[in-house]
């Protein structure tokens, strides 16, 4: 893996100087976690691309014309190689495009000597996604991956604090995760009338029509369905969490078997095995678009504790097993590494006592992290790639990582039609 | 502040609203709901969509119970601290501080600490030594919120003071959905922000005007007051049984008998929920006086049966209201 740091710029406050390539729901999220660092955060938007003139274009060109009042301008393109070809002062570039753009996106950033944020999935081809990080090491400049729970404080505590410092879990066996998504979640986006994109530049740009282009997640060759929309974020922490660790295998299952026009599975369970320094872990993930219940989370699965963790805010539990002993706990209650909400309700038996006291059911002792996500969504990941750039971190999730990641999203709609188990090697997930 | 669920203010039973598509998402703690008079219904669904869709983003942006809104950043943060904030955070407060400064305080999103400081947790009432309320008088008013509109931030002036966008976010959402429909050129709607704040978009082509029906929280199937939503934003406040009202204008007052409801007519949704919080505990002519000094402002007040404030429980009305059929 490449040393990030050596790249990065010289230290300091170096003002950075970014564009936006891909003014949707995703990138507009961006930008407003970038505004949200305030005046001072040393990053000026210095223009805006992308190919819906009348919608996300003049969305959000207005909002950074609002914006000027704090240094940031929002020259608005069309074409990215136009935005490329004339902004000459672009540090970075933040690609938050249809997933079958990124790879060239990316590339040609980094043709003009320009940092990139990337959304994932980093590609909706191994091959491409694999370009990437070659053209990111050629060109000598960052490829950050946007798997953004790799910066969130809460995900960063539960990894070095509660699984590794205090091995609260003990030998993670199993892990386990959702995405569910209601079917008024998933319905097909519209467009208003008259905003419509003029059918050559939806034609240059690879879409068919504006229904293709509003819901491009759908279609195969443009995105890859919920799996890669939802299930990657979180097949990423199993990795993260059982320190990058990959996994030698997957099989899963899945279809388009509820909505009609659509062309990826709609709903997708897959099962990976993760063979680890302690022993094999056994990791599930299920994905649905017509049902929302239990929303979203990530459960890791020890022979001493569980954790349940998910972005979704305030959603963070650890479980100690009953047989594990109070006292082995305690400790790191007494340090504050972690905070007993419920102690465990058992049926006992007191010293002297020749009957069973029964009450309700035991439950499991609760415990809760003492920490919370402060800051806006994504804003975390976006900071430690500008800080990156400027030399004082290193990337929390570089290229090299969220290709890993995308071996391993990819390759469970590979295992849905294949209708098998698909054996991974080391050198499958190797750039 | 207090929006029952129950205490709807739109009546849909008419045959010419039923002719509109309806849609409901739940947000806010509440289900904001959609009356689109369109020709193509997949069109207006999809219109519903985004609207919908800008309200979750809203919430994400406001919600107090959230660790990482706006709101919750701005009450997490210490005095002199900025806070750079989201433009809808921003201008929500904006909205709060004129509304704020437009009933003399009676609209006040810092009100927290003194609801603390009245009320246990059962939301029974306490009483608070002097010192309490001194305290949490002190932590009260929108003098202690200091917004820097050069820099869409803000800075809270006093230790301890906290926000809550629950009595206006509703509203400011609700217009904000408006701008959506008003976008997918679908103007001819109705925006219910949880049933107690009801904005008109515009309306639609073959109807005069929204058909609204204002009932006693108490007895719904008493109808106090009929009318037609023609523009603007209609909404409501109530009390259910056993609710306090603490008036944060002055130290001496704190729990007030105040209103059994009170509905406020305005030009925009925003304007009339916050207005319809503070109508609950203004005097009539402080009332009277708010609706000549606002254009387009109307208010209908039931009084409480025992508030002492009237002694029969005739509903009273201000401001322009020349469409407000009242029952007899």
């Amino acid at each position: 893996m490449i040393a990030n740091s050596a790249l990065g710029q010289a230290g300091g406050k170096k003002d950075i100087n970014i564009a936006l390539l891909g003014a949707g729901a995703q990138g507009q999220v961006l930008m407003n976690a970038i505004f949200k660092l305030g005046r001072n955060s040393g990053i000026k938007f210095r223009a805006v691309c992308d190919i819906w003139e009348k919608g996300n274009l003049r969305r959000v060109s207005r909002t950074l014309k609002a914006y000027g009042r704090l240094g940031h301008k929002g020259t608005a393109y069309v074409d990215y190689q136009e935005m490329l070809e004339k902004e000459k002062d672009l540090d970075a570039v933040l690609v938050a495009t249809p997933d079958f753009w990124h790879a060239e996106h990316t590339i040609a950033c980094f043709e003009k000597g320009l940092h990139v944020y990337c959304e994932k999935e980093m590609s909706n081809s191994l091959a491409a996604a694999k370009n990437m990080v070659l053209a990111g090491r050629k060109a000598g400049k960052l490829l950050q991956i946007g798997h953004q729970r790799r910066s969130n404080p809460r995900y960063i505590y539960c990894n070095e604090k509660v699984i590794k410092e205090a091995n609260l879990l003990n030998r993670i066996t199993n892990i386990s995760g959702q995405w569910h998504r209601s079917r008024a979640g998933c319905v097909d986006l519209g467009w208003p009338d008259g905003t419509e994109i003029p059918k050559e530049t939806l034609k240059k740009f690879g879409f068919d029509d504006m229904p293709q282009f509003r819901n491009w997640r759908w279609y195969k060759g443009l995105g890859g369905g919920p799996i890669v929309d939802l299930g990657s974020h979180q097949i990423d922490v199993y990795s993260w969490f059982l320190d990058n660790a990959l996994p030698t295998s997957v099989m899963a299952s899945g279809g388009v078997d509820y909505w009609k026009d659509h062309e990826w599975y709609d709903n997708a369970i897959a099962i990976f095995e993760f063979p680890t320094k302690k022993g094999l872990v056994r990791a599930s993930y299920e994905t649905l678009t017509t049902n929302s219940s239990n929303g979203y989370y990530e459960l890791f699965m020890g022979d001493e504790g569980t954790l349940l963790i998910s972005e979704s805010a305030g959603r963070g539990e650890l479980y100690r097993e009953s047989w594990v002993e109070e006292a082995k706990w305690d400790p790191w209650v007494q340090k504050g590494l972690i905070n007993l909400e419920k102690a465990s309700a058992k049926a006992e038996v007191k010293a002297g006592d020749d009957e069973v006291d029964v009450r309700e059911s035991a439950t499991p002792a609760l415990y809760r992290m003492p920490i919370e996500m402060k800051d806006p969504y994504h804003q975390p990941h976006l900071v430690n790639f500008v800080e990156s750039v400027r030399g004082n971190q290193t990337l929390n999730c570089p290229g090299e990582i969220g290709y890993e990641t995308a071996v391993m999203v990819l390759k469970v709609n590979e295992a849905i039609a294949a209708a098998r188990k698909i054996e991974l090697k080391p050198e499958d997930f190797k750039v | 502040m207090m929006k029952p669920q129950g205490d709807r203010v739109v009546d849909v039973g008419s045959r010419s609203i039923a002719d509109a598509h309806h849609f409901a998402h739940e947000a806010m703690a509440t289900v904001f709901e959609l009356y689109i008079v369109e020709e193509d219904g997949d069109y207006a669904r999809q219109g519903a969509q985004a609207a919908f869709a800008e309200v979750d983003r809203l919430e994400l942006e406001m919600s107090r119970f959230l660790s990482n809104s706006d709101i919750s950043r701005l009450n997490d943060a210490e005095p002199g601290q900025t806070v750079a904030l989201g433009m809808d955070s921003f201008e929500c407060l904006c909205r709060a501080k004129e509304m704020f400064g437009k009933t003399g305080g009676a609209f006040d999103i810092s009100i927290g600490a003194l609801y603390a400081c009245w009320l246990h947790e059962d939301r029974t009432l306490r009483q608070p030594s002097p010192k309490e309320i001194q305290h949490a008088h002190a932590l009260t008013g929108l003098n202690h919120l200091e917004l820097d509109e050069e820099g869409f931030c803000a800075e809270v002036l006093t230790e301890g003071v906290q926000f809550d966008l629950g009595g206006i976010g509703k509203g400011y959402a609700a217009e904000k959905v408006a701008e959506i429909l008003r976008e997918w050129s679908l103007g001819q709607a109705l925006v219910l922000a949880g049933a107690s704040s009801v904005l008109s978009v515009s309306v639609p082509e073959g109807m005069s005007g929204w058909p609204m029906k204002l009932r006693n929280p108490e007895n719904p199937n008493e109808v106090l007051a009929r009318f037609e939503l023609k523009e603007g934003a209609v909404s409501g406040s109530g009390r259910q049984k056993g609710q306090h009202i603490i008036d944060p204008r002055s130290v001496d007052v704190g729990p007030v008998k105040g209103r059994l409801a009170a509905w406020s007519v305005a030009p925009d949704a925003i304007a009339a929920d916050a207005s319809s919080t503070a109508f609950m505990m203004l005097s009539d002519e402080e009332i009277n006086e708010y609706c000549l000094a606002n254009a387009r402002t109307a208010a209908i007040i039931l009084p409480h049966a025992d508030s002492g404030d009237s002694s029969s429980r005739t509903v009273r009305c201000f401001g322009e209201l020349e469409e407000i059929e009242l029952e007899a």
